[in-house]
């Protein structure tokens, strides 16, 4: 039981990671068939997650209205919501007119807008927390200034130099500091996959190391 | 039915914006829980769509291979009750698997090798490629911390980690000025919607 | 600086903030400024790439961008396809994002409109969970992942993912850098990337080194194609509210900064209040 519980899953992902591994650099016929099947399973295996969480918001919802907890009559709207887009989805399909419908004037009006608040926040935080307290906030905001002005026509027409310096900020210091954080950044996801593969990262299986 | 589509739109629209001048009120509680609900049955739509397509059908048609990606996702279900969790992490398991060996795939080539050779492949003879030679090797050593500072190299290091720094701030700079217009172009979206298509005062 | 002017400008009512953000965007959708458009040198690059690609070949089309991308993305895949179906260069759309497929049935629709035949001049594939599994799937073995598509005289022209002149990949999220570690870099297979700005920084790089053939970065690189493509549209009309929007940001660093010195030297504190 003991291996069914907590060996068998870091067995399947050490043979997954290594015949996957070993796909990129051997052509044998068997080991190709094989990622090739074990990526599709992995599309269909990611298909069942994301419907795991639409169930998963369903029962936080439905717990909530059981329990009477916070503000549990907006989750009736969420849980009708929910359920009614879906039966839309699922009977007349998603190229349907009702489905069509409801994603353009109910779903894409919320997302963006939701998402668009995000602006209002960071005009706040330009006025609130953006101070030139030293040379690395200074370099940032003067970088940020240069960017903000080159990449508008109002910035060209006030001077032509803004576009010029935005492009060379783009292309030379902001490129090589991105470069070589992103040689950090796969340096670290290097060890970190290994670290899944051989078993000795499990914290995305419950367990302890 | 159109016009009615847009008046609904302009509703929501301005609901999700009164979180801006009245804080979580009651409009705006409703339009967010509406999106809950919207949000999770779009991904659950596509989710039964893709299931359909690459395994059902698949398997219809004779394909036994994606029996087993079919009862793994049906493993992962059996999240939901206390007694049988632990059989979810059996496909979590190869799922990680699977997708750590991608990223290591990934980060291996085209992420470190060919950033690495691009950079060393850049003439010195130029000053712009000769300074972004210079910033990245800074940069990178921003994140060295075995040396010790008081030897000649340490100090070396050190005025190196600086213009890391000062590089670094750069490019942060750089993303926020990106990011700020990406932001406002949302804004932008949604008044051009509200002043085009419900008030008709945009032409 | 009086300190009562110091303390005054350092506790705006953030509601004035966003009420004036407001109008510095609605006013000039209102009296357009005609303001230039200045090319960079990546959304050139794109174009070019694009232009050169001879009519009849074909070009896969993928995006995962949603709703709250779509206000950047949306704008430069119009454009692009505007160009591709003006050059006759036929397309496979692929969404590969949960929220991408109204959007790309808005390209397949401006293919009919222009005459394509679906199946033989373009096709919209069906969208399939997993994001970098399915890149790699693609990079893979493309017709054994959509099995499922109904055959057609452009599907199966198609047998390998070096079939396609180019991928055009629109995303909001990672989805540029699966397609040029799984596709771009093993097959060989030139990609340009339509993100929303806040990606530019760190996809430049990649461009940098050659992995990718272009970047159209948010609405002012969408902006930038259509004057290219001679194609205008949403893009150009927003670009004079960015203009003073982000001029209006540029202020309130200034003035932030401002009050906070002044106040420091009199010795008061404040901040946007409520």
């Amino acid at each position: 039981m003991k291996f069914l519980r907590s060996d068998l899953p870091v067995w399947l992902g050490f043979i997954g990671g290594i015949i996957m591994l070993a796909a990129v650099s051997f052509t044998a016929k068997p080991l190709q068939d094989y990622s090739k099947a074990f990526l599709e399973w992995t599309v269909v295996l990611a298909a069942f997650a994301m419907a795991l969480g639409y169930a998963n918001v369903f029962r936080i919802h439905a717990n909530r209205i059981r329990f009477q907890r916070g503000k549990w009559k907006l989750s009736y709207v969420a849980i009708i919501s929910m359920v009614l887009y879906f039966l839309v989805g699922l009977v007349g399909g998603t190229k349907s007119e009702a489905y069509t419908y409801v994603f353009t004037y109910v779903f894409t009006p919320l997302s963006a807008t939701v998402f668009s608040l995000n602006a209002f926040h960071m005009c706040t935080a330009c006025y609130r927390a953006f101070r030139v307290r030293n040379m690395e906030s200074a370099l940032l905001l003067i970088a940020g200034t240069i960017v903000m002005l080159g990449s508008i026509g109002v910035g060209t027409a006030i001077w032509k130099g803004f576009a010029i310096w935005t492009g060379w900020i783009m292309n030379v210091p902001s490129s090589a500091g991105i470069r070589a954080i992103n040689i950090g950044a796969a340096l670290g996801a290097i060890g970190v996959g290994f670290r899944m593969i051989l078993g000795l990262e499990r914290g995305h299986l419950g367990g302890a190391e | 039915m159109k016009e009615l589509g847009i008046w609904i739109a302009a509703f929501f629209t301005i609901a999700a914006y009164s979180f801006l001048f009245d804080g979580n009120n009651p409009l705006f509680a409703f339009a967010e829980h509406v999106f809950i609900g919207v949000a999770s049955a779009q991904a659950a739509v596509m989710a039964y769509n893709s299931i359909i397509s690459r395994a059902w059908t698949p398997l219809m048609k004779g394909q036994w291979i994606m029996l087993g990606a079919v009862i793994g996702g049906f493993m992962l279900w059996l999240r939901f009750f206390k007694q049988t969790q632990w059989i979810s992490r059996i496909p979590l398991g190869f799922l990680m698997g699977v997708t750590a060996a991608l990223s290591v795939t990934r980060s291996v080539d085209a992420e470190f090798w060919k950033q690495v050779t691009a950079t060393t492949q850049l003439n010195w003879a130029k000053p712009n490629d000769a300074l972004y030679i210079v910033m990245v090797v800074c940069t990178l050593s921003y994140f060295l911390f075995c040396y010790r500072e008081q030897s000649p190299q340490g100090a070396f290091i050190k005025k190196a980690r600086l213009m890391g720094q000062y590089v670094m701030m750069v490019s942060f700079g750089a993303t926020l000025g990106n990011t700020v217009m990406a932001r406002l172009s949302l804004v932008i979206g949604q008044l051009q919607f509200l002043m085009r298509d419900w008030l008709h005062i945009l032409k | 600086m009086n300190p009562e002017l110091a303390t005054k400008l350092q506790n705006i009512d953030r509601r004035i903030i966003y009420a004036v953000l407001f109008i510095t965007l609605a006013i000039p959708m209102l009296k357009p400024l005609g303001l230039p458009v200045n090319i960079t040198s990546w959304t050139k690059a794109a174009y070019e790439t694009i232009d050169a690609i001879p009519s009849g070949k074909v070009v896969l089309f993928t995006a995962s961008f949603g709703p709250s991308q779509a206000a950047e993305n949306q704008p430069m895949g119009i454009a692009v396809m505007t160009h591709l179906i003006r050059k006759k260069v036929k397309v496979v759309l692929d969404p590969t994002g949960a929220e991408a497929l109204p959007y790309m049935m808005v390209y397949a629709n401006m293919c009919k409109a222009a005459g394509y035949k679906e199946g033989e001049d373009y096709i919209v594939l069906s969208y399939l969970a997993g994001e970098e599994s399915v890149f790699a799937a693609i990079g893979k073995d493309i017709k054994s992942l959509y099995a499922s598509q109904p055959k057609s005289p452009l599907w199966d022209s198609i047998k390998d993912v070096t079939d396609f002149a180019l991928m055009l990949d629109s995303s909001g999220g990672p989805s540029n850098r699966y397609a040029l570690a799984h596709i771009g870099g093993p097959k060989k297979v030139k990609i340009i990337a339509l993100i929303v700005g806040n990606l530019l920084t760190v996809l430049q790089p990649y461009y940098s080194a050659g992995q990718l053939a272009g970047i159209i970065s948010a609405l002012s690189g969408a902006a930038e194609y259509e004057t290219l493509a001679k194609a205008p549209g949403a893009a150009l009309s927003g670009m004079d509210a960015q203009s003073l929007g982000h001029l209006w940001v540029i202020f309130l660093i200034v003035v932030g900064n401002i009050a906070y010195y002044s106040s420091k030297k009199t010795g008061t504190r404040g901040g946007a209040s409520r």
